[in-house]
């Protein structure tokens, strides 16, 4: 029986959205490259549909990873060139926004591997879904998920704790 | 029972299977392992607060977009995969054609290049084989050079006495000069055997410019060759000048009957000498060649076109070969036969043979109209 894409999309976009999100960091470009991944999926029927998505959108993330550090390096250089404006961002937005910043920088302390199976639990994957994508074993999958959380809270403590202390 | 490891902890949290009923025994005995599991709850729980504070901000991931913007992205990206696999074709295509075209251009070009230096040199070889047999009949630069080589040294001695009033050009051709008798011989093939016979028989005491021809053969045939290749460029620089120089290409065997048909008219021979072969080419217009012995070893070629193609493309002009003697015409002329041209009837008609220009007009006053 054919993939019920439609439904796969219906259950599978918000969670997909986020997991994206947590590596391209930017929200438009996340909505928009989990549309792109049910466009390139669409014709395949595979076996598991929903890790089969997670599997297209992680490449995709991967490679848009790619193009954003060229993208940055140019941004950088048109931004040197542009005059500094004043932020207009209320303080509600600000915390938001800090609070992100400190979430980004704890995921970019763990492991490439811890923080892959990290997202990929927080976006709804169960074990099984998680070790086809990563590639480990099974067994592995606990011990990993339980290194991986307990580095993301401490490293976000630790970040808590310095914005405190200069703040 | 051991104490939980991390994986069994983890798994516990996070799987809503039924802990298996050893652990959940162990569970309820171990206290440490109990805390350990309740520590690891709170960090699951924290670490899930932590990345909910990092979701896309507004309605993006909260609100599920129509799956037809799916559908008709997909339809989009499959009409530009198809277009860039028209276009993927059409490039190869394209390179395809160009390399080909660039192959045929350049085969086109070598093909010139080989065939304008092949004549040339075979003929300065030659010319060089023959000079010192044959040096006073067939290879003359000159008219007044030839005239030299061909008189006898008692012939040449009415010429120096009337020097002072003679001009270049207006010299009497030596070989018709010679004598009399040769005018008055019957046919033109049998005046110009005579005269071979002649100028071979001068040729056993050459005199003084004759002397000049008796240096290494090797030594002049490399000053010609670069000569032949300093002009070979300007030889080249048009399709005119190659096919002036380059008229064995493309010649087919063919009868008088064949040749006449594709010239329109009839194909212009010296009366008097016999047909040794037509030859038809349709290369930039229809070309008969016809060539007539006229002795042993000696051939009279009548390059024969239409006025219009001729003076677009093939032939060089008579005046320039008349007044400037064949020198100054192109490699093959340069060490090589007599060239003249007449027109007749509509037709242009080159004529080229191993003797005087003069002898060369003369066999060509005979072309019968």
């Amino acid at each position: 029986m054919p993939t019920d894409w439609a439904e796969v999309y219906r259950v599978t976009f918000p969670a997909l959205v986020r997991f994206l999100y947590r590596k391209v960091w930017e929200a438009d470009r996340a909505e928009d490259l989990a549309q792109e991944v049910f466009v390139r999926v669409l014709d395949q029927d595979p076996d598991n549909p929903r890790a089969f998505v997670f599997t297209v959108a992680a490449n995709l993330a991967r490679d848009e990873a790619r193009s954003a550090i060229r993208r940055r390096k140019h941004l950088e250089l048109v931004k040197a060139e542009q005059p500094v404006t004043a932020i207009e961002s209320p303080g509600e937005e600000l915390e938001q926004r800090e609070q992100e910043q400190r979430v980004q920088a704890a995921l970019a302390q763990l492991s490439e591997r811890d923080r892959e199976v990290l997202l990929l639990w927080d976006a709804g994957l169960d074990y099984d879904e998680i070790a086809a994508q990563t590639r480990l074993a099974r067994g592995a999958i606990g011990t990993t998920l339980s290194r991986a959380r307990k580095r993301l809270v401490e490293a976000h403590a630790a970040m808590e704790g310095s914005d405190a202390a200069s703040g | 029972m051991r104490h939980l490891d991390d994986g069994q902890i983890a798994e516990l949290i996070d799987t809503a299977v039924p802990a298996v009923p050893a652990v959940v025994r162990h569970l309820a005995e171990c206290t440490a392992c109990r805390e350990r599991v309740e520590e690891a709850r709170q960090i699951s729980e924290r670490a899930k607060a932590i990345l909910g504070t990092a979701v896309p901000a507004g309605s993006a991931g909260s609100v599920v977009p129509p799956f037809e913007e799916v559908l008709h992205r997909a339809g989009r990206a499959r009409v530009r995969r198809a277009r860039l696999g028209t276009m993927r074709w059409l490039a190869w295509a394209a390179t395809l054609v160009i390399a080909g075209g660039v192959g045929w251009y350049a085969r086109d070009q070598l093909g010139f290049a080989r065939d304008t230096f092949r004549p040339a040199t075979s003929s300065l070889e030659s010319a060089a084989r023959a000079e010192p047999e044959t040096s006073a009949v067939v290879a003359a630069p000159t008219q007044v050079a030839l005239a030299d080589r061909a008189m006898p040294a008692e012939e040449q001695k009415p010429q120096v006495a009337n020097e002072g009033k003679m001009s270049a050009p207006a010299a009497p051709p030596a070989a018709l000069a010679v004598g009399g008798a040769a005018r008055q011989e019957s046919t033109a093939a049998d005046r110009l055997v005579a005269e071979q016979r002649r100028d071979q028989t001068a040729g056993a005491a050459p005199p003084p410019v004759a002397q000049n021809l008796a240096a290494p053969a090797q030594e002049r045939l490399d000053a010609r060759r670069a000569v032949a290749e300093a002009e070979a460029p300007a030889m080249a620089k048009s399709a005119a000048d190659v096919a002036d120089v380059l008229d064995e290409r493309g010649w087919v065997p063919t009868t008088r009957e064949t040749a006449e048909r594709a010239l329109g008219g009839p194909v212009a021979t010296v009366e008097g000498l016999p047909v040794v072969s037509y030859r038809l080419r349709t290369v930039g217009g229809v070309q008969v060649l016809t060539v007539q012995s006229l002795g042993p070893g000696m051939e009279l070629e009548l390059h024969q076109s239409a006025v219009t193609l001729a003076r677009g493309a093939v032939a060089p002009t008579p005046t320039a070969v008349g007044a400037a003697g064949v020198a100054e015409m192109h490699v093959r002329t340069a060490v090589g036969p007599a060239t003249d041209t007449v027109e007749i009837g509509g037709f242009r008609v080159v004529g080229r043979a191993p003797i005087s220009i003069d002898s060369l007009r003369a066999l060509l006053k005979k072309i019968k109209r």
